[in-house]
């Protein structure tokens, strides 16, 4: 392939193919390097949002605004089987960000049962602005994606209340 | 100056170790995930399972050339998965229907490992969270796959007749 390159364009193609080759084989220590720049980056950018969120849930907590807000939505978050403050991380989670989600649930004392059902309905539906623009760059319409992944955070967090008795 | 000192202790001083206690952990997990997940790539680990999984995405309608965007996009994270797919639809790898299917898994089930280690870390059952994740992911696909190809045959049928 290359040689037949050659034959119609400059020797450019083939000295590329060479360098790719050599950029392939990386040390361990490169490799390891590249790693901790990404986790420093991404730190970075998720503390930003996480300090912030976590000092001024603390503060609603303190002020015992999160209480009032817990037992204004206790009937609909029972359905889930969880307590009423846990809609604050789900709300914060589908606005904001995962990070944003996880800061304001340290706060709340839940069972196993509870974070596990919490986890999957936050996994499954978050920081919707951004992740539907994303896809929404690949031609996928918004609406499928919204109705998707809302949808189904509300029916799996039903389902695995009903389900998970022990 | 009392009522600052009260404040002091009973909000700054446990909010603060709580925060760093939470910042370390989140710090820990992240660190661990990005740095598999670059050798992941240096060892083309995806590469090789990718060709061990072409049986679970034929069962969801996902052609074989495909199944590297969803895989990228389960274990790394949706932008660079969404960045693979465009990639191979540019190269026309993937028909609109790929694109679709795989699009359909990615934003029910993506960065599987670093979003569930975080709540692992909190006390939630990893176990449960990654196997239900997977599942209902794959059903979805599994039935919109169904609906594309169902409404592709009505329409084979229902041309003979329009021509009738």
């Amino acid at each position: 392939m290359c040689i037949l390159e050659n034959s119609h364009q400059s020797s450019g193609g083939c000295l590329n193919s060479n360098e790719d080759n050599m950029e392939q084989k990386q040390t361990f220590f490169q490799v390891i390097y590249l790693g901790l720049q990404n986790a420093i980056q991404v730190i970075w950018k998720i503390s930003k949002i996480i300090i912030p969120v976590y000092i001024v849930v603390q503060l609603l907590d303190y002020i015992h605004i999160l209480p009032a807000i817990g037992t204004f939505l206790a009937p609909v978050m029972e359905a889930f089987g969880l307590p009423g403050e846990a809609a604050v991380p789900i709300m914060l989670s589908n606005v904001l960000n995962i990070y944003a989600g996880i800061a304001s649930l340290v706060s709340l004392e839940l069972t196993v049962k509870q974070l596990t059902i919490l986890a999957v309905m936050i996994t499954t539906s978050h920081s919707l602005f951004i992740e539907t623009s994303v896809l929404h760059g690949i031609q996928v319409p918004r609406w499928i994606q919204l109705c998707l992944r809302i949808g189904l955070m509300i029916i799996l967090g039903l389902m695995m209340n009903v389900l998970w008795r022990i | 100056m009392e009522k600052i000192v009260q404040f002091f202790h009973e909000f700054i001083v446990p909010t603060v170790i709580s925060l760093g206690e939470m910042l370390l952990k989140i710090m820990i997990i992240i660190t661990i995930v990005m740095v598999a997940i670059e050798i992941l790539k240096a060892l083309k680990i995806l590469e090789w399972l990718n060709k061990r999984l072409y049986f679970f995405t034929r069962f969801l309608g996902i052609s074989p050339q495909a199944s590297f965007p969803l895989l990228i996009g389960i274990v790394i994270g949706i932008t660079y998965g969404a960045g693979a797919i465009l990639l191979s639809y540019k190269n026309k790898e993937m028909s609109k229907k790929d694109v679709i299917l795989v699009s359909i898994f990615l934003c029910l089930c993506h960065a599987i490992f670093e979003d569930t280690l975080l709540f692992t870390a909190l006390g939630a059952n990893g176990l449960i969270i990654v196997p239900i994740k997977l599942l209902v992911a794959s059903l979805a696909t599994f039935l919109a796959n169904y609906f594309i190809q169902k409404r592709r045959l009505l329409e084979e049928i229902s041309i003979p007749e329009v021509i009738i």
